[in-house]
C-alpha cells in the first residue's frame, strides 16, 4: 500500500491530486495500486518537521514524500539526507518539477499524477533512486 | 525584521484571571504567546512556525492572491504567518527572485541527469501509458495469483 505524503508546504495540493487519481479515468490504476494520498496530520507530524526528522519518518514508515523544488543547503537538509543516507533499500523522494504549473494546467497536473503511478508501478524498481522528478 | 506576536486562548483565560487578577493575566500572556518570525535552517528563509518558506510564498505575492487563495495550497497559514512573509517579501524581493532563479536552476540540472528510462515515457500520449499501466497491473496479478497456487 504505497502512501505518498505531502509536504507541508504543498498539502493543499493534495485535493487535486486526489481529484485526478481517483477521477473515472484513473480510479481504477489507483485503486488497484492501493495509493492513499496523506499530509502531516493524517501521519501525526508536527509541523515545521526538520528534513532529517521527516527522511527518517518516511524511510522508517516506507512513506513516499512528495516535496516541490527547495533550496537546500544545509547539511540537514533533504538534499543531504538523500545524497549521504540513501540506501539501495530506501524509498525514494518524488519532487514535483513545477509546482505553479500545477496549479494552473490541467494537463500538467495530470501528467504528475501518471508519472506518479508509473513510479509505483515499478516500485521495486525505483528504491534508492533518491529523488525522482514529476513529470 | 518582520515579527507578529500571536495570542492563544485569550479569552478562556480571562474568565479564569477575573478571579486571580492582572499579576497573573501577564504571566499567561507571556507564556501563551508564540513569536512568528523568519529563520534559516539552511532552505532560505522560512516561517519559525512551520516548513513554508519565503520561496514558497513568492508566486502568490506576485500574483497579489488574497490569504484565502494562498491556504487553499498552504491551508496551515494563518493570516499572522502570512503578514510576515509578506512583510519579508516586500523589504527582500530582489533577493528572493534571485534565490528563485538559483533554486529553478539547481533542480532542472538535477533533473536533466536522471536516468533515461525515468523520462522515457514523458513524450508518449497518456492513453499509451494508460494501456502501459493497466498491461503491469494485470501482469502483477498475475505473478500473485501464480504465487497464491504454489502455496496452495
Amino acid at each position: 500500500m504505497p502512501t505518498i505524503l505531502f509536504d507541508e508546504n504543498i498539502s493543499g495540493y493534495a485535493s487535486l491530486l486526489a481529484r485526478i487519481l481517483f477521477s473515472p479515468a484513473w480510479d481504477e490504476i489507483s485503486r488497484s495500486f492501493d495509493v492513499r494520498l496523506a499530509t502531516y496530520d493524517d501521519v501525526g507530524l508536527k509541523p515545521g518537521t526538520t528534513d532529517d526528522q521527516l527522511w527518517e519518518f518516511c524511510q522508517a514508515n516506507r512513506i513516499y514524500l512528495l516535496t516541490n523544488n527547495r533550496n537546500e543547503d544545509d547539511p540537514l537538509s533533504l538534499e543531504t539526507m538523500i545524497r549521504t543516507r540513501s540506501l539501495d533499500s530506501s524509498v525514494p523522494v518524488f519532487t514535483i518539477s513545477d509546482v505553479e504549473r500545477l496549479r494552473f494546467e490541467r494537463d500538467y497536473a495530470e501528467n504528475v499524477a501518471v508519472k506518479l503511478l508509473e513510479y509505483l508501478a515499478a516500485e521495486d524498481n525505483i528504491r534508492g533512486a533518491g529523488r525522482l522528478y514529476l513529470p | 525584521m518582520a515579527t507578529v506576536t500571536r495570542d492563544f486562548g485569550r479569552s478562556t483565560f480571562w474568565l479564569f484571571a477575573s478571579f486571580m487578577g492582572d499579576t497573573i493575566a501577564n504571566v499567561e500572556s507571556i507564556m501563551k504567546t508564540e513569536t512568528i518570525t523568519i529563520v534559516d535552517v539552511g532552505r532560505g528563509p522560512q516561517l519559525s512556525t512551520s516548513r513554508i518558506t519565503v520561496q514558497d510564498l513568492l508566486p502568490f505575492y506576485r500574483d497579489q492572491a488574497t490569504n484565502d487563495e494562498i491556504r487553499r495550497w498552504m491551508p496551515s497559514l494563518g493570516d499572522e504567518e502570512i503578514a510576515v512573509l509578506k512583510d519579508y517579501l516586500r523589504e527582500h524581493l530582489d533577493e528572493a527572485l534571485r534565490l528563485e532563479q538559483q533554486i529553478k536552476a539547481h533542480h532542472d540540472r538535477l533533473r536533466s541527469m536522471q536516468p533515461e528510462w525515468v523520462r522515457s515515457s514523458d513524450d508518449r500520449p497518456l492513453e499509451e501509458r494508460k494501456r502501459a499501466l493497466m498491461e503491469k497491473l494485470a501482469q502483477q496479478k498475475m505473478r500473485t495469483s501464480g504465487a497464491d497456487d504454489s502455496v496452495r
